[in-house]
């Protein structure tokens, strides 16, 4: 049985296949089309998903949808009628010009399937059977947070073996997403990308403003929240997600690309560090308020269903910071989905046609998020030629490469690192990463402003060797290959006395988005990481997505060399192969 | 009957009407043609009256008030004016102007009028005549058919200049010619023949030979020309400069050929061929090939860089190299300066803060990885090409929201142009001068 799962038509469009109940590959359109998150109908990452599992268009049994459309415009026409006719005119319009309504239509010109062979699901529902079926979990309790999918922003599930049912859920306009990305737009950041640059933000300040923040939102005895929408447009959105009375009580809202520096320096006068450690405490304080709802709500679900086990997905599951709570302050064994915003939901929707309407047995659990496109040796090597670089070294195996490229990281070289399948979901875990020495305190700053050409005070990740972790952060010892260390989902502390060993990578607040690779989940990753502890004595690395600022993670070896190319990187490996910089002029 | 013009319909920025008004009295004066009657809405008259002073009176506009007027030209600063609102006389000519001074006809068949030299060879005879078209068809293959007389004339390849190139072949010693070639940026757009950097830098070097009392004197002649790429620089002046033999060749571009060198077919680009990529639709209409697609055609309606950006800088900086190996050979001197675009600023200045919207998503990857470019560029170049490079663009990277240098993301405004040739002259004073002064 082959089953196509889709996402798209609002952002992060993606297409996953499973064969016989096995995810065997699964893409993410703007690492194709090069459009940062991408919402267009995934027709190339169908085209990869089939050519990659050697399949025709023709032998797709079914195409699983990860929402109702329908359902989703029934909302917004509720939402807008009485309130903003023009909102809704506006909607309606894109919706028209961009054939929204026609998905069934659209998805048959791309795979040729009866239309009843095309079936959609829930938005929640979907996200709900990511984070479950892809879990190492026979049973468990599902928590799902967004912004909105059809009219649910959250639920609560309850997942047993191939069953997922549905208990409770929590409609517009109460939506922990869009509360999260209304700050988000306010600290002056772009909503549905920005958020990790207010989680960034976050740890350099003090949730002072937090009872402030709390008084918007409500905590039901029954694990629910409501939100004061007082301070909110999430119902019609035009402009910006918050209104005037928002700024009345924080303030003025933050310019987009002002100056950020709660430190003294050169340009940075006392009215930028006043108003800079006023935004980082607004951040800190949305963050911890983010932190105590979704930790409201996970306790409430756990003792309704009476399961510890606990999955996740939807977008605001990829609050890093707020699942390394979960983890060591509630003990939870937590499963959250690698690619847990919307692009999951294509894998989802897969999994929820394979159980609820083939009937498949209960899938495998993902341990591995290696789903993406690999580059043959035949492509590097064209990519290397068409490249204009001059100096090209090639490993003769594993060993030699591994042992050179410690050589260079320990030798303060920032490295792109290409290897195999491309990462399915926003994270860069060693497949297309930047790598880079963290005990150098000045790595963070050089790695922000001349590789990524990003905020100076975006933090960056560690990778460790699993079995080494817990000497360097304070986490829980991680058994499990499929816990969300392995996949960059929890941020632990840094363990205080490894702090000073660990500047580059240990945030403002002593914390880190740790990352975990074993020789099982990585081999050669796993064996770099110990190379590189041999030199310095630390066998950490500083990990980031091999990417520019505002560009999707690259994909193909020419996607790398163009960064490369652009960036401040020092050299690129691709394969075996390591190429410096200097063009051949 | 005298001309009228009108003024800006709605309420605009008073810093944005001097440009197009200067160059609706140039057109005036090139027919000689002094008189023009001023008309502005009522609600403005103050304002543009303000503005114009009080020896060029400005009347209330009203529907019929442009019938007794031959020309009539609409200044456009943002807001156009419903023309079919307005009685015109029969034959009259109407012209839009735009905020960096462009003319532009509106209701007839270009003509010798406006273009006196349209006619002076068989490819302009068979050219268009429709206003749009021929003053801004896409140019095959080797530029010289673009004509656009919106800023001034040109000549009868199109070129900005009124020289006639082979009376310059027996000059005497102390007359410098300096040629500038370049794409549309070095050409001039948005700037009268005044204001173009190959004026200002005529006057600013005449200007210090008085200063400095010598006997040399300098005609820096514009040999650009709109979408040129190097190899096209390197035509014109195979095709127009072989009997000037120049003292001094300036190119001032990068931005053509980094721009199209991205998107251009790869195994041409290897082979160090870089050309204006809307080439290719022209050997699809010779060629009826449309249902073939074009070497960028993959990235769908994003137009996406399909070139490695090192292998596109090999392309311009071989072809650079040839140029001035050429020019060197014929015992001129040779300057490559990297022309300056927007981002070239550290700050917008309020003229230049809605250009960067402008811009279509279409061409998102492309712009946003021309200033990568430049910088990629100014890192690797080996210091053998280096005493020849004026990087311009770095040169511009101090200015800020106080200087007003460009009109869109790459064409100077006579600001811009008057810094380009601020550069240069410094460049030539420093590197040249002494040595053809004492030569």
């Amino acid at each position: 049985m082959r089953i196509l799962g889709l996402s798209f038509d609002y952002h992060d469009a993606a297409a996953a296949l499973l064969v016989d109940g096995a995810l065997v590959v699964a893409g993410q359109e703007e690492r194709f089309t090069r459009r940062k998150h991408d919402a267009s109908l995934p027709v190339k990452s169908i085209e990869f998903c089939l050519s990659e599992a050697g399949l025709a268009s023709s032998q797709i049994d079914y195409v699983a949808f990860y929402e109702k459309t329908a359902l989703k415009f029934d909302r917004i026409v509720r939402s807008s009628i009485r309130r903003d006719r023009a909102y809704l005119q506006d909607t309606l319009a894109s919706w028209l010009r961009e054939e929204k309504f026609d998905v069934r239509r659209r998805i048959a010109d791309a795979v040729p399937v009866a239309p009843s062979r095309i079936i959609s699901y829930y938005h929640h529902e979907s996200h709900a059977a990511s984070a479950f079926f892809c879990s190492p979990f026979n049973e468990a309790t599902v928590l799902t947070i967004d912004g909105v999918g059809e009219n649910e922003t959250a639920g609560v599930s309850i997942g047993k073996g191939a069953e997922l049912k549905r208990l409770t859920s929590i409609e517009l306009p109460h939506s922990l997403g869009l509360l999260y990305s209304a700050f988000t737009a306010f600290l002056g950041f772009e909503v549905n990308e920005g958020e990790y640059k207010v989680m960034g933000m976050a740890g350099f300040g003090q949730p002072r403003f937090l009872d402030d923040v709390m008084r918007l939102i409500t905590l039901k005895p029954d694990g629910g929240f409501r939100i004061d929408q007082t301070c909110f447009e999430f119902l019609c959105p035009k402009d910006l997600p918050y209104r005037q009375e928002l700024i009345e009580r924080f303030g003025p809202a933050r310019q987009a690309e002002s100056m950020f520096a709660v430190q003294p320096g050169p340009g940075i006068d006392d009215n930028v560090l006043s108003l800079s450690r006023r935004y980082a405490d607004i951040a800190a304080s949305i963050q911890k308020a983010a932190e105590n709802v979704i930790m409201h709500m996970a306790a409430k679900a756990v003792e309704r269903t009476g399961i510890r086990n606990l999955c996740m997905a939807g977008g605001v599951a990829l609050n890093s910071l707020a699942n390394g709570r979960l983890i060591r302050e509630c003990g939870y064994p937590l499963y959250v989905h690698p690619a847990a915003g919307d692009a999951g939901g294509a894998v989802g929707a897969a999994l929820l046609c394979h159980h609820k309407t083939t009937g498949g047995a209960r899938t495998a659990p993902l341990t591995c998020a290696y789903l993406g496109r690999a580059a043959s040796e035949q492509e590097i090597k064209a990519a290397i030629a068409a490249s204009g670089f001059l100096k090209v070294e090639t490993a003769h195996d594993d060993d030699a490469l591994v042992n050179r490229v410690a050589d260079l990281l320990a030798g303060g070289a920032v490295i792109g690192w290409f290897q195999g399948r491309a990462e399915w979901g926003p994270r860069a875990l060693g497949c297309r990463s930047i790598l880079a020495d963290p005990t150098r305190t000045e790595m963070q700053r050089r790695v922000n402003e001349s590789i990524k050409f990003r905020e100076p005070f975006r933090p960056f990740a560690p990778v460790t060797p699993v079995e080494v972790a817990t000497s360097y952060f304070d986490m829980p010892e991680v058994t499990d290959p499929a816990s969300p260390e392995y996949f960059m989902l929890a941020v632990h502390p840094v363990r205080q006395e490894m702090r000073h060993l660990l500047p580059a990578i240990t945030h403002a607040d002593g914390t880190a988005r740790v990352q975990v690779v074993s020789s099982d989940s990585h081999r050669l990753y796993h064996a770099l990481l110990h190379a590189f502890g041999r030199r310095s004595g630390v066998p950490v690395l500083l990990n980031t997505s091999f990417n520019l600022r505002g560009e999707p993670i690259v994909d193909t070896p020419a996607d790398a060399l163009k960064t490369f190319a652009f960036s401040g990187l020092d050299a690129v490996v691709l394969g075996r192969h390591i190429v410096f910089k200097g063009l051949d002029l | 009957m005298t001309a009228a013009i009108v003024m800006p319909i709605a309420p605009f920025d008073p810093e944005r009407l001097p440009q197009p008004l200067e160059s609706v009295f140039l057109h005036l004066a090139r027919r000689n043609e002094s008189t023009a009657q001023c008309f502005a809405t009522p609600a403005l008259i103050p304002l543009c009256q303000g503005l114009l002073g009080s020896s060029t009176p400005v009347a209330p506009l009203t529907f019929d008030g442009l019938a007794d007027h031959a020309e009539v030209y609409f200044i456009h600063l943002g807001v156009a004016p419903q023309l079919k609102a307005f009685r015109f006389a029969s034959g009259c000519r109407i012209y839009m102007v735009d905020e960096s001074g462009g003319i532009h006809s509106l209701n007839r068949a270009l003509s010798e009028f406006d273009d006196p030299e349209l006619n002076a060879h068989v490819f302009n005879r068979l050219g268009p005549r429709d206003a749009e078209s021929a003053s801004a068809f896409f140019h095959f293959p080797f530029g010289y058919l673009y004509r656009d007389v919106s800023w001034g004339p040109i000549n009868a390849f199109g070129h900005r200049h009124e020289h006639d190139l082979r009376t310059l072949a027996d000059r005497p010693r102390t007359h410098k010619v300096i040629l500038g070639y370049g794409g549309s940026a070095a050409w001039g757009w948005g700037c009268l023949p005044h204001q173009v950097w190959t004026g200002v830098l005529e006057q600013i070097l005449n200007a210090r030979m008085n200063e400095m009392g010598g006997d040399l004197s300098f005609s820096v002649i514009n040999l650009a020309g709109p979408g040129h790429v190097i190899i096209h620089e390197m035509i014109t002046h195979m095709l127009h400069a072989h009997r000037v033999n120049p003292d001094l060749v300036i190119t001032l571009d990068g931005t053509n050929d980094l721009w199209n060198g991205q998107m251009c077919d790869p195994f041409l680009v290897a082979h160090d061929v870089v050309y204006q990529e809307e080439q290719e639709q022209w050997a699809q209409i010779l060629h009826q090939s449309s249902d073939r697609p074009r070497a960028y055609a993959g990235g769908g309606d994003i137009k996406r860089g399909i070139n490695q950006p090192g292998v596109n800088i090999r392309a311009y900086v071989a072809r650079v190299r040839q140029f001035r190996a050429m020019i060197e050979a014929s015992g001129a001197k040779f300057i490559w300066a990297l022309q300056p675009m927007l981002f070239s600023k550290s700050g917008l200045h309020r003229l230049e803060t809605g250009i960067p919207t402008k811009w279509t998503n279409a061409d998102k990857e492309i712009r946003v990885n021309m200033p990568l470019l430049f910088e990629l560029l100014n890192r690797e170049l080996p210091m053998h090409d280096r005493d020849v490079f004026v990087n311009i663009h770095e040169a511009f990277k101090p200015l800020e929201s106080d200087a007003f240098c460009f009109w869109d993301i790459v064409h100077p405004s006579p600001g811009g142009h008057k810094r380009i040739a601020e550069i240069l002259a410094a460049r030539i004073e420093e590197s040249l001068l002494p040595k053809w002064m004492n030569a």
